[in-house]
């Protein structure tokens, strides 16, 4: 697969937008799009026929749910095996997942937890990072997810990122709307979190809607139009680490697909004309 | 694969980690607890329609709880959460004995759909003597207490036996077996790929020329597939 160029634009292969995908021609509006892995490895008949004319169409992104790289029992070597094998097959050489957990020692919780953020558990998670590069033959990218627990005495969590990011070579997949979210629901300053992170290592961003719930926490739940204060943080992103990559995640209440990237479009203008254009020297 | 041993997570770490799951299992965490029950309860109806309509809105959502509270779910993906809700089942002393076929049945109906196997329907009038077929790869056989072709799955006296497979246009066909059916998929599945005329003289159907009748309906339902070629030669 080719290098997504930095100014892409790209939304999740939902299941609701398939059938589109597959009668269309490829879009204009689309430039990439992103899977989660665990959703399609393995499986055959309809769903491995549309991924097949699908990827033939578009770059495809895997965006994983199932590591739980942050949690204290062995990797899952079958499911990392199963995971390079798919992304193999598909030529994708953009894996990222969260930094987060989704098991115990009972067994999968299938939801992303957070894991402590804390300096003593630096080398733990980047002695796991590259075991799991090492699994997968890529660098893996791993997002800020949205958490609605703290633990005590925790690091700042962009300088956590960073760490990590720099011990292990890992990428960072920053998630704007996850990042506006922690930082509402847990008195934390967005900004600071941004600026912590190294520009370098970050290799896509995500964006997304998210629900307010009565009592005012916030919701990551992928199913509202992008907020006007979260575009106001990805303006700053941009002035701050410059264009990567920009998905645009809907998971619920997804609108017909050309509404979803119409929205693509129109937040994805709105972050990128406040960059100012650096001529080279 | 690397060979390299797992890193051990420092103890706080995991002390801090089992003690937040801890939590969220028993739905003390009580943001956490509710969203995984929600995700759980939704692919459970989602994946299991028949089930759920009727275990009814109580049963399922004490079987959700007991579930997060304490399956230990090896598989890691989302869409995996209907087997392990079916190995819950199974294994749960108390749940109802008239329930578990239909569970087990939609459960069939999931992995067949899903089945890596490719099935390539085959060309319409190609049966001759000399036509080597072989079962559809994604067959599943199983013997249910109802009738799964008939409307609202309605009970019988006597198990009866079904055979589950997708066609080559991706479709889910289930189909209860006759006797005859029984004994042609029987001697089928203990036989490389064959030839109607072997396959007559294998099982005694009555009159005997049903035998092609019966290779011919069932590959224009994608029952049976032709055999390739290099696998019928070996």
């Amino acid at each position: 697969m080719r290098p997504l160029g930095n100014s892409a634009r790209g939304i999740g292969l939902r299941s609701e937008i398939v059938d589109d995908l597959c009668r269309q021609p490829r879009r204009e509006d689309i430039d990439f799009l992103e899977l989660a892995p665990e959703n399609w490895m393995g499986l055959g008949g309809r769903k491995r026929d549309q991924l097949d004319r699908i990827a033939a169409l578009y770059p495809l992104v895997a965006h994983g749910l199932s590591l739980s790289v942050g949690d204290p029992q062995p990797l899952n070597r079958d499911y990392l095996a199963d995971l390079r094998r798919f992304l193999d097959d598909y030529d994708i050489m953009l894996h990222s997942d969260h930094l987060s957990l989704s098991r115990d020692g009972t067994g999968y919780l299938y939801d992303l937890l957070p894991i402590p953020c804390r300096a003593a558990n630096l080398d733990y998670l980047a002695a796991r990072i590259d075991q799991v590069q090492q699994a997968t033959g890529r660098r893996l990218v791993l997002e800020n997810i949205s958490a609605y627990h703290d633990y005590p005495g925790q690091m700042p969590e962009g300088e956590f990122m960073a760490e990590l990011a720099r011990l292990s070579g890992c990428g960072i997949l920053l998630d704007i709307n996850n990042a506006y979210v922690n930082a509402q629901n847990h008195g934390g300053d967005a900004l600071a979190f941004i600026t912590a992170l190294p520009g370098e290592a970050i290799a896509y961003y995500h964006i997304a809607g998210h629900l307010e719930l009565e009592d005012g926490l916030l919701l990551d739940t992928h199913g509202m139009p992008v907020a006007d204060a979260v575009v106001a943080l990805g303006r700053q992103v941009w002035a701050m680490h410059g264009s990567r990559p920009l998905l645009l995640e809907r998971d619920n209440r997804l609108p017909p697909l050309d509404a979803l990237t119409a929205e693509l479009a129109q937040v994805h203008d709105a972050l990128t004309t406040q960059v100012p254009h650096v001529q080279p020297a | 694969m690397s060979s390299q041993p797992e890193p051990a997570a420092p103890e706080a770490m995991q002390a801090d980690i089992a003690q937040l799951c801890a939590r969220v299992r028993a739905g003390e965490e009580m943001l956490y607890g509710r969203l995984l029950r929600e995700n759980i309860l939704g692919v459970i109806t989602c994946s299991f329609p028949a089930f759920s309509r009727r275990a009814g809105a109580d049963r399922l959502a004490a079987w959700v709880d007991a579930f997060v509270g304490g399956h230990p779910a090896t598989l890691p993906s989302f869409h995996q959460i209907a087997s392990e809700f079916l190995l819950f089942a199974q294994s749960a002393p108390e749940f109802p004995a008239a329930l578990m076929p239909v569970v087990e049945y939609e459960w069939v109906l999931l992995d067949v759909e899903i089945d890596p196997a490719w099935v390539k329907p085959a060309p319409p009038a190609v049966c001759d003597t000399d036509t080597l077929v072989t079962l559809n790869p994604t067959l599943r056989l199983l013997m249910l207490p109802f009738d799964a072709t008939a409307e609202e799955w309605p009970m019988q006296d006597q198990p009866m036996p079904h055979a589950v497979w997708r066609n080559g246009a991706h479709g889910i066909v289930t189909r209860a077996l006759s006797r005859e059916d029984c004994l042609l998929i029987d001697q089928l599945r203990q036989s490389a790929p064959t030839s109607p005329g072997d396959l007559a003289r294998h099982v005694a159907i009555d009159p005997p020329g049903d035998v092609t009748a019966w290779i011919h309906a069932a590959l224009s339902g994608d029952l049976l597939c032709l055999a390739p070629r290099k696998e019928a030669q070996s």
